[in-house]
């Protein structure tokens, strides 16, 4: 049985979800804490295996326990609940963060359920599961902190200075401003001091955290000079030429390992469509994950063998132009996902950045909330990852 | 009335089905069911090896290259840079416009999701740039699938495409082509002075 230990000063919300949650009792226990004072004494005395943490809370906030689990707590995997109202501004600011680490109040209990779910799934014992850098900074941008972090990694040390969520200057070792930023943001679980307040006053990062690590994810990718798509790619209707599709969709250890951790940036590298594509096909009751060029000519894909990968991305090429098409003749924006549900599962299609598309083919024992968090959590990753 | 202002709704449909797979599922999608529509044709050619180039030409004239098949007599004009005459598909579009005087609406937005760079344009070395109307993305990767089905002296050929000229006189050029097959634009433009079609003929060893 697992521990999940829930943190947030409304006491209402904490007897619902302690209420909500009696029919996951299967699968973990609740215990709850008013702020974060009170959850490091529950860390101290009780093995917890997840923390669900509001941020804004009275005694010690959610930034100060982040904050003591990097150092005391670094393997507990946690997810924040915000709670903003939702304005265009405020999500722009959290597109970049993994959402199985955040997510918005007000919330379906069967989101967080899901959402608790992913991260008990994915974590492995003994590994380094808390925020990354990258992650805490972005919340501290989404939260509009006034804060000045410091940072240890390794052998190395850094400071970060936010002014109401503006980030105003970095610094480690002999880098400053953007260098500084670029640097740190391979720094993947480090350990973090917060204090409340901003010892600098000058803006010298040039840009906004976004638009730093967005950067810092293209740099990674050239660094490591690897062709943005698979060999497969190259070649997309010679099926000859195609490797040869897996017996069953199962990793090897080596991919194991590497999916651990659902991080993105993984000790400074970047994950390639093919990691992205083998954490989405992990999931129970996943038969085929395509990634798909918008002209239907298969980019990537992992499928059970005896599934025709270049038909399903011709074919769900056109639902895919028609669902978006569908879309816009009805003025409904940009599309999100199109789920087509079929007597023995679903098929589910998102856009990947502006040129291509991921087709998800289910069975019907599929948990259609675990993959819509998943789709929406790694979208932008694939995007980047691609070159798409 | 002449038999020149007769439909041909063969052709007519043709065209008013790319606006509707257009307005149906995007330009995009379009382009992708013409291109995998191209490439099946030409898989259902049969394999030819030439013993030489001279007996690649002389096919060409004899008019049963399978290249010539498709597209009619392409003239060599040296280094293994070839012009056609005329687009395949000019009657259609002239027998077209004759009856409703332009081309369908969204064909424009397909030609330039053509030239955009993709996996598939490049695999077969055709479009970025070298559209000039939608119906270079049947032509243009049909030639080159088909390519891949000839020999000469047992040696794998490969089509790339340089140029194109639309019935109304303008040109297209494939830069990123014409900038890895050597062949200068000037000799391209010069081609497409009394053609519709430029590409070069490469023999893999």
């Amino acid at each position: 049985m697992k521990n999940i230990l829930i943190v947030d000063d409304e006491k209402t919300l904490l007897a619902s979800l302690q209420d909500g949650f009696n029919d996951h009792a299967g699968d973990f226990s609740i215990v709850t804490a008013e702020n974060g004072a009170k959850a490091t004494v529950f860390l101290k005395s009780t093995p917890i295996d997840l923390v669900v943490t509001d941020i804004r809370m009275p005694v010690m906030d959610g930034f100060e326990l982040l904050a003591y689990m990097s150092k005391h707590h670094p393997d507990i995997p946690t997810i924040v609940m915000t709670a903003h109202g939702s304005t265009p501004d405020i999500e722009n600011k959290l597109k970049y963060f993994s959402v199985s680490h955040c997510i918005q109040k007000p919330f379906e209990l069967e989101d967080l359920a899901s959402a608790i779910m992913i991260e008990l799934k994915l974590a492995a014992p003994g590994q380094t599961q808390g925020l990354t850098l990258s992650d805490f900074m972005q919340l501290v941008v989404s939260e509009e902190r006034t804060c000045t972090l410091s940072v240890e990694f390794g052998d190395e040390k850094g400071t970060l200075y936010f002014n109401q969520g503006e980030l105003l200057d970095a610094e480690t070792g002999r880098l400053q401003g953007n260098d500084a930023v670029y640097h740190m943001a391979s720094w993947s679980h480090a350990k973090i001091d917060i204090a409340q307040h901003c010892a600098r006053s000058e803006k010298k990062v040039k840009g906004t955290l976004t638009e730093l690590l967005t950067t810092e994810r293209g740099h990674q990718q050239d660094e490591q000079k690897k062709p943005p798509l698979s060999a497969a790619a190259a070649n997309p209707v010679a099926r000859t030429r195609e490797p040869d599709p897996p017996a069953t969709i199962q990793l090897s250890t080596q991919e194991k390992e590497s999916h651990r951790n659902p991080a993105i940036i993984k000790e400074g590298k970047m994950a390639t469509t093919r990691e992205i594509l083998s954490e989405l096909a992990k999931m129970q009751s996943i038969e085929a994950v395509c990634l798909v060029a918008r002209d239907g000519f298969l980019l990537d894909s992992i499928a059970r063998s005896g599934i025709d990968k270049e038909m399903i991305g011709a074919i769900a090429s056109s639902g895919f132009g028609a669902s978006d098409s569908m879309g816009r003749q009805l003025d409904k924006g940009a599309m999100q996902i199109s789920m087509i549900e079929f007597d023995k599962g679903p098929v589910l299609l998102a856009p990947i950045g502006s040129d291509a598309f991921l087709v998800i083919v289910a069975d019907k024992e599929a948990n259609l909330g675990m993959i819509r968090l998943k789709l929406k959590k790694h979208s932008n990753e694939l995007a980047l990852a691609a070159a798409i | 009335m002449s038999e020149e202002n007769i439909l041909d709704i063969a052709h007519i449909s043709f065209l008013d089905m790319i606006k509707v797979m257009i307005t149906m599922s995007g330009a995009a999608n379009a382009k992708g069911t013409l291109i995998r529509n191209a490439i099946n044709t030409a898989e259902r050619i049969a394999e030819v090896d030439y013993p030489t180039f001279d007996a690649y030409l002389a096919a060409i004239e004899q008019a049963t290259n399978p290249i010539t098949v498709i597209e009619g007599k392409a003239t060599h004009a040296g280094n293994f840079v070839f012009g056609l005459k005329l687009c395949p598909f000019g009657p259609s579009i002239k027998n077209y416009n004759k009856i409703f005087e332009k081309l369908p609406d969204g064909f424009a937005d397909f030609t330039a999701e053509f030239n955009k760079p993709s996996n598939i344009t490049s695999q077969y070395r055709v479009g970025e740039g070298a559209g000039v109307s939608p119906f270079c993305s049947v032509h243009q990767p049909m030639r080159s699938a088909i390519a891949e089905k000839i020999k000469i002296g047992g040696k794998k050929i490969k089509v790339v495409q340089l140029g194109c000229k639309s019935g109304g006189g303008k040109k297209g050029f494939a830069d990123k082509w014409l900038a890895e097959s050597g062949v200068s634009k000037e000799v391209v433009d010069k081609i497409l002075e009394n053609h519709m079609c430029c590409y070069v003929l490469q023999i893999i060893s």
